[in-house]
């Protein structure tokens, strides 16, 4: 004779399914209920998400932010060497003026600019502020066509004094 | 008793949200100054820099310059890992390696800029 299932009442019911929704897992809330494990689609995932100018400069404004915590990193460097003497201070400045420090300050120039002006648009929308569609796509291109124009012209000002 | 307290499931409630807010807020006005003084000096030699930064206030507004970019960096960096790093002991690990990290590119860079202002001057 089989086990006869007990039925889950609703008392049950409630328990579980808070518990369930802390969880926050559709195969964990599946096998409270006695339901076949099925794998739900949570959320949009990165391959049928369409990529548009939010989420590219979402993704833009965190590789910036990693790139420029590199940055620091060499601004240290740069500063211990300026403390440690005009020797150091020369080996340092002979990294940063050579072909592969340019290409990376190149970098961080437009990292820095992006950062900061998509920075600006981020706390213009914790003000609660720039939410619609236009501004948040205008103000999305203005930060990516601003930082371009801004490296450029650090990188012409920097050009000519360079020795 | 965590929803009285306001805190989140992270324990911190809105402090790490904040702190990254005010520390951006005050790093725009810091890194356009700390930029716009190294372009426009007459140049990038060694003497040059130096004099310029052992000026008490160019070497107190560069020194609240590493200590806020390290601390927005770290709060930044911090999320970065947290987000992707999934295993709780790698997660603890890497948390506690750059914060070793950040407090040591941070601290380096604050104390040579304290032996630029101060150092020289016995010279």
């Amino acid at each position: 004779m089989l086990p006869r299932k007990r039925r889950p009442r609703l008392a049950d019911a409630k328990v579980l399914s808070r518990r369930a929704s802390v969880i926050g897992n559709s195969v964990a809330a599946a096998s409270i209920f006695k339901m076949p494990a099925r794998v739900r689609p949570t959320s949009p995932h990165a391959g049928i998400y369409r990529w548009q100018i939010g989420n590219t400069l979402s993704i833009l404004h965190r590789v910036t932010g990693a790139a420029l915590a590199l940055g620091l990193i060499a601004l240290s460097y740069w500063l211990v060497s300026l403390a440690g003497g005009p020797v150091s201070y020369i080996s340092a400045a002979r990294f940063f003026e050579g072909p592969v420090g340019l290409i990376v300050l190149f970098g961080w120039n437009f990292a820095f600019w992006f950062h900061l002006l998509n920075g600006i648009r981020h706390l213009f929308w914790d003000a609660g502020r720039g939410f619609e569609r236009t501004p948040r796509h205008l103000s999305g291109w203005a930060a990516v066509l601003g930082a371009i124009a801004l490296t450029l012209c650090v990188a012409a000002w920097v050009w000519p004094r360079l020795s | 008793m965590s929803r009285v307290l306001g805190l989140g499931s992270a324990k911190d409630g809105t402090t790490h949200w904040w702190a990254q807010r005010v520390t951006a807020v005050a790093l725009i006005p810091l890194t356009l100054w700390f930029l716009i003084s190294l372009l426009t000096l007459p140049g990038l030699d060694y003497e040059t820099v130096r004099t310029w930064l052992s000026v008490p206030i160019t070497g107190f507004l560069a020194v609240l310059l590493v200590a806020v970019l390290t601390y927005h960096s770290y709060l930044g960096t911090q999320v970065i890992v947290e987000d992707y790093v999934t295993s709780t002991g790698m997660k603890v690990l890497s948390l506690m390696v750059l914060r070793f990290l950040y407090i040591l590119a941070g601290g380096a860079g604050i104390f040579a800029i304290l032996r630029v202002v101060f150092g020289f001057a016995r010279l």
